[in-house]
Parts: C-alpha cells; structure tokens; sequence
C-alpha cells in the first residue's frame, strides 16, 4: 500500500539528518516491511546518534561490537535510537528490552524479532 | 579570612565576544543594541534588543545551531545544551585561558562554580509543548535538562568536570552578583581555592517578551535613544543575553603561581526592599544596605569609592529608586562618578551582575570609567550624583557594582585595585 504524505513526512522528520539511504530504506520498509531493510536503516540512525562514531562510519562496525565502548553511545544517544525506532518502525520498546541491547548484533536481532512477532 | 582576586575574566555579550572586544566598545562607547526584526515582527511593543553576534540558535534542536568554531562541543554535550549555556561555555573557556588554568586546577576538589541564569524559557516551552502534546514516549529524553531553570549549571558542571562546590542562582536580575558574593566567601572561608562565577541568558521571543507585557521595555527602534539610563526621557530597558565568567581565587595561590590580577573583590553586601514583588522600594533602602553592607564588609569608607557601575536600566522607578540609595550612601565632599553601562550592552537579567562586576573588573586593570551612554538631557534628579556623560580616563582605584533584582533583592560587589 503506497505511504501517505503525513506518514512519509513523519518518517523524513524522525530521521533528520540522517542520509538519503537510511531514509530511502525506512520508506521502502514502511511499504513492503521487508526486514532486509532493517540494517540499513539501524546503522543510519547510529551513525547519527552515536556520541563518537569511528571515522570509517558505523557501518565499518561488527555485529559483536559494544555500543556504548566502539561507537561511544550513551544513555541519552540509545534512548534517541529507540525512539526513533518505535517512530520509525511503528513498535513500542520496554524499558527493560532497552536495557538487554549491548551490542550491534543485539539491536539488530532485537528489533528483527520484534518486528517479526 | 583569605584574601580574594579576579584572575580571569571571559564575554560574550552585545557589545563584543571575548574581553578584548569588550573593552573597545567599552573605552568607544560602542553600544550592542539593534533592531530585532523577528521581536519586531511578533509584537508591537518591543523592537530592539542588546542582540548576541556570532551564533543562531533557529530551532530548539541543537545540532541546527551554529557558534564559533572555537567552542568544542561533542554531541553528547551538545544534546542538553540550552543557548545560555552555549554562551557560557565559550565565556568559561577563554576565563580560563586568561587565568592561565591548566586542567588540573579545574577540575579538581577545590575549584567551583556558582552561576546564574533564568533557565532557557524557549527550550521549556518546547520541552514542554512536546510532553503535553506529543506524550512523552514522542519527547526526547534530554529535554528534562533543556527544561530545568538550572540547566546552566548542570551543563557547565558537567562540560568542565568541576568536583567543587556548585550552585544554580536564581534572584532575578541580581543571581550572578548574588553567585560572585557567595563564591568570594567560600573562598573567604577557605572552603575553595578558586569558584568560577558564571552568569547566563538567552537572547530570544521568549525571554525579552514577557518584559514586554509588563510594559518595562522601551519602545524605541532606534538604538541610539534606548535604552537611556539616567536621561529624563528614559523608556524602559531593553534586553539582552550573552555569558559572562569571573574566576575568583584565593590571593596567595594567585601570587604564588604567577597569575595576573584584574582587582581585588574587597567586599560585597546585599539587602532586601521587603516591599514588592516588582516594584523596587522608591526610597532605594534595600540597595542603601546594601552599598553599606558592602562597604562595612570591605572595611572602607564611602568616600574611597571612585566609580560604581549602577544597576539603573532606564525604568524610571528603578533608576530613581537607585539614585536614592546612592545619595543616602554618599554625601561626603569625595563622591564617586557614576555609569550604566546597559545603556551600551542592554539589560542581562540574571547575567547582568557577571558582566558588570566584569566590566568593573576592566575598568580597575585598565585605569578608566566607562560612559553612561545616550544622555540628552539628564535627568534633574541625578543632582548630586556624578553620572559620567563621557569616558573618564582616570584610574578607578575603588569600584563598585550593584544589581537589583525583581522581589527587591539587592547586591552591592566592590572591586579594588591589586595592592
């Protein structure tokens, strides 16, 4: 089903300053809900959000790489991720489901799983 | 009881970003006020204001603002920032720099740091615009430091790891003179060797129109007839925003690494009105008290005191209030010339008080007393009270700077020449 504006707009100002690419894939993933998507759209937004991601990007990150010690993310930087997430992805994350996620891999099989049930 | 000095000074303000610039526009007269255009667009009561060059904040999400190249900050610094604190960081750093602190002295157990500021009225709105409307699963977590009053004093703390003694003020347009008064006594007391004093505000719709609605603002839009202390046809004040940072330290750690000193603060005194919630007590006797705290605490006479930079923002129940309290206080042969210097920077609020006992601060170093800018025509109950109409260039060897705030709260700060 195509995305109404308000939506596609909803998703663009959530992901502000986020690139083109991330955007593009949080907007195809709204259509097709396609969890491929998903990567794309997670290193975006920590690459926005991470307090000191590497020169390389986020996307250089392995999926067994701490959050907080290899991209510097803090308490504030992941609570902006998930929010972003639940914004983005249209699911709500527990407090404590937040609090299991250390490393990429986690978030990645975190969100999959829940956007799988 | 130790001895205190002013070893460091830091600005950003109206009429010029760091101390330098500060005292050109001090020594030329140059004022720091301007047409507003979006104040002047959003009502029609208010149109100048004591504008902060160099930065933009357009939206309430940090990462749109733009600042100097110099300030450094990381994102997780920039996330709780309110643009008060961004003023400030910059203050702080070159306060630092010109007191020649290496990292080790501020960030340690024995440094501080008091400071003021009436919060950022634009980021609470926001924050709390979002949590009402949005629900606070849709509000960004960091809004509950953007939306505290005291959010300076929690970004500062933070930014440059004091592990001292640290205080949020908060008496209106007398909290940093109030942060500089307390801040010289703990290190009086011995309980610090060094307090940075801080005083911060915004510069935007949200903090200069609620002035507005209390009709205390000038209506002027040319800047050159506002604000105008002292002048008989003075019309309210006019706002501005900035940060201001002093650093206090104890006189023998000052002497014994070698710091150039701006003056000594020799004494401070404050003093309520107990009369209103706005209207200052027309007598002036809490600010008379005050001057006479001051005075007695620095153990000197009225008639040592050479300059005083008045709180008087072109409100005609302040400014008359103040002058007399000054003719209570000095009525000897000796008397001291007197200036506003809001008439060039625009009134700071909870900053004033920083950047006068700053300025007063120059004025010691530099050996002049700065104008009271835009008189026509003086007003005749300045009779008695020597209001400096032009820069004097004699050397000031006593000053004195007080601040008034909202409540009838009422600070009087003295500045002595390094002996």
């Amino acid at each position: 089903m195509p995305i109404s504006e308000s939506r596609t707009e909803e998703i663009k100002k959530s992901l502000k300053r986020c690139d083109d690419e991330t955007v593009a894939a949080a907007l195809r993933f709204e259509e097709t809900r396609d969890l491929d998507e998903l990567p794309a759209i997670i290193l975006g937004v920590l690459q926005r959000d991470a307090a000191n991601p590497p020169p390389e990007g986020v996307a250089s990150v392995g999926d067994d790489a701490n959050l907080m010690e290899v991209v510097g993310m803090d308490s504030f930087g992941m609570m902006e991720v998930v929010m972003t997430a639940e914004e983005v992805l249209g699911i709500t994350v527990a407090t404590e489901e937040m609090n299991g996620i250390r490393t990429l891999g986690d978030l990645k099989q975190f969100l999959r799983s829940k956007l799988a049930a | 009881m130790n001895r205190v000095v002013v070893t460091g000074l830091g600005f950003i303000s109206s009429i010029g970003n760091g101390c330098a610039a500060v005292l050109e526009s001090l020594r030329e007269g140059r004022c720091g006020i301007e047409l507003m255009p979006e104040l002047a667009a959003a009502n029609d009561r208010v149109k100048l204001a004591g504008t902060v060059k160099g930065f933009s904040f357009p939206s309430n999400d940090q990462f749109d603002w733009t600042y100097p190249d110099n300030i450094q900050l990381s994102r997780t610094q920039l996330r709780t920032m309110v643009p008060n604190a961004v003023f400030a960081v910059a203050a702080m750093e070159e306060a630092i720099q010109d007191a020649g602190l290496d990292p080790a002295l501020v960030s340690t157990p024995h440094t501080g740091l008091y400071c003021a500021s009436a919060g950022s009225s634009s980021m609470i709105y926001a924050a709390l615009d979002s949590v009402l409307k949005r629900g606070p699963a849709r509000t960004s977590a960091p809004t509950v430091v953007t939306g505290m009053p005291n959010s300076l004093h929690l970004n500062l703390t933070a930014r440059f790891g004091i592990q001292g003694a640290s205080v949020g003020f908060s008496s209106a347009c007398a909290s940093s003179a109030h942060a500089l008064g307390s801040a010289c006594d703990l290190i009086r007391m011995g309980r610090q060797k060094i307090m940075f004093v801080v005083g911060a505000e915004d510069c935007d719709l949200c903090n200069i129109l609620p002035f507005a609605s209390l009709r205390a603002l000038s209506q002027q839009s040319d800047p050159a007839l506002a604000p105008r202390p002292f002048d008989a046809n003075r019309d309210g004040f006019i706002v501005t925003g900035g940060g201001a940072t002093l650093v206090l330290e104890d006189a023998e750690q000052a002497a014994a690494r070698g710091a150039t000193v701006y003056a000594e603060v020799t004494g401070w005194g404050q003093a309520s009105d107990g009369y209103d919630v706005v209207a200052p007590d027309p007598s002036g006797s809490g600010l008379a008290r005050a001057m006479t705290n001051a005075l007695h605490d620095a153990n000197l006479d009225a008639g040592a005191v050479d300059y005083i930079n008045a709180h008087a923002t072109a409100t005609s129940a302040g400014d008359l209030a103040e002058l007399s309290a000054l003719k209570t206080i000095f009525t000897g042969d000796k008397r001291p010339k007197v200036s506003s210097t809001k008439a060039l920077t625009g009134h700071g609020l909870s900053l004033a008080g920083a950047l006068e006992a700053g300025i007063c601060c120059l004025a010691v170093r530099e050996g002049f007393m700065p104008v009271s800018a835009k008189i026509q025509q003086l007003d005749p109950a300045c009779e008695g009270v020597s209001i400096l109409t032009s820069r004097c260039d004699e050397a000031p060897r006593v000053a004195m700077s007080n601040s008034s705030g909202f409540g009838g709260s009422n600070v009087a700060l003295i500045f002595s020449a390094a002996s």
